[in-house]
């Protein structure tokens, strides 16, 4: 533990002595990648200096907040400003490359010493590799889990087409969790609309099965109880086969071929009658 | 406490306020009945708007209240189901739309009883 530390020591004080050194090499070296173009050169220059002093930190006293903090800073604007993960790992391990170099340098002619310091060096640099790999990950997995929340939100919408009517057009596959958030969608707008006829469109469900038919039919009831007919429109000639072959009871529903015969069934049972102007 | 059943020219109204016992629960299913073969009722309206739980028994019982009125020639409307309520009753699979019209609130209720009327 006593010739850790002491090794700890060595590598600090040489990476500190040749930070300069190190730092150009590096700089010169990412840039002969051509990545990080996106940071203007004086930007880049205060950003790689700070990476380098928290990397320094970790390899005095293990201590590896700082860089778990530039992890997470970098992994969030690599993902706002389209830096690619390619271009984040390739700088980070160019630093690693040039400091292994120099620590060839500085022990050449000393073998044991050499592998002691290559010991600790990889050791540090695996974990630091490691946790900026990890930001990164994370950072993307928020980002898709964003993205679904926003899809499921879009995905299900409940307009109001007429003073009590509302018509919903389903989208996509229905799983449980959607069809919850339907049914909770759908019975708040009736309670605020006083809606008395639900058009429910089905045009963009690829597949109902039985847990699908179930959820329809509890939607449907649901309404019911607040005083709305559900009126479903646009099953296709597949899923009706399916619908029947599975014995599904959608009988008790009001069923129509097409979103436009649906609408006017919603009319018909609102009392409502449209003609052309002077038409008697 | 005994829950007021109002007469509206030929319509009943009963709002229930608060969780009742079983035993109220029939208490009120007899005085509707009571109610609608004294004068006649052609229509009741029961609003449980206030009713933040319908158990199965609640359920049953509304289920039995109208099937009963309904053959003394009185339609029953529960009015007021609240959303988490519809949705409660339909996860438990109990059915209170067979014999029983529902509506969103009495206003609408109201509506469905004279429309009935009216034909």
């Amino acid at each position: 533990m006593a010739g850790e530390k002491r090794v700890a020591e060595e590598l600090v004080t040489l990476f500190e002595e040749s930070e300069k050194e190190l730092m150009d090499l590096w700089v010169r070296k990412v840039n002969q990648l051509r990545v990080m173009k996106g940071l203007s050169p004086e930007e880049r220059d205060r950003e790689f200096k700070n990476i380098y002093r928290a990397s320094l930190k970790a390899f005095r006293d293990g201590d590896y907040s700082e860089v778990e903090r530039y992890a997470n800073k970098i992994a969030k604007r690599g993902a706002l400003e389209g830096i690619s993960v390619d271009e984040i790992l390739l700088s980070f391990l160019k630093l690693r490359d040039v400091r292994m170099r120099k620590i060839f340098i500085r022990y050449q002619g000393d073998l044991p010493r050499l592998l002691d310091a290559l010991d600790y060096f990889e050791k540090v640099s695996n974990r630091m590799f490691s946790i900026v790999v990890s930001a990164i990950i994370r950072e993307r997995e928020e980002i898709i889990q964003e993205q679904q929340c926003a899809m499921l939100e879009l995905s299900t919408p409940v307009l109001q087409l007429w003073d009590e009517a509302l018509v919903l057009p389903l989208i996509g596959v229905i799983d449980s969790e959607r069809a919850a958030r339907i049914v909770e969608e759908l019975l708040g707008k009736i309670v605020e609309t006083g809606a008395s006829v639900v058009v429910m469109d089905m045009t963009g469900v690829p597949v109902i099965d039985t847990a699908v038919a179930n959820h329809i039919l509890k939607t449907v009831q649901a309404a019911k109880l607040l005083g709305a007919e559900t009126i479903i429109t646009g099953i296709s000639p597949a899923n009706a086969q399916t619908i029947v072959t599975l014995g599904i009871d959608l009988s008790m529903i009001h069923t129509r071929r097409t979103l436009r015969e649906g609408i006017k069934l919603m009319y018909e049972m609102l009392g409502l009658e449209f003609k052309k102007r002077g038409e008697q | 406490m005994k829950i007021p059943i109002l007469k509206m020219e030929d319509i009943l109204i009963v709002t229930i306020q608060s969780e009742l016992t079983d035993r109220e629960i029939e208490e009120l299913s007899h005085d509707i009945l009571d109610m609608i073969n004294k004068v006649g009722a052609e229509g009741l309206i029961i609003d449980i708007t206030a009713l933040k739980v319908v158990d199965s028994f609640m359920a049953r019982s509304l289920n039995a209240i109208a099937n009963a009125a309904t053959l003394l020639g009185s339609e029953t409307v529960v009015v007021g189901i609240q959303p988490a309520v519809a949705l409660t009753l339909v996860e438990l699979g109990l059915r209170i739309s067979w014999g029983v019209k529902t509506a969103l609130n009495l206003e609408k209720g109201l509506e469905i009883l004279r429309k009935k009327k009216d034909k």
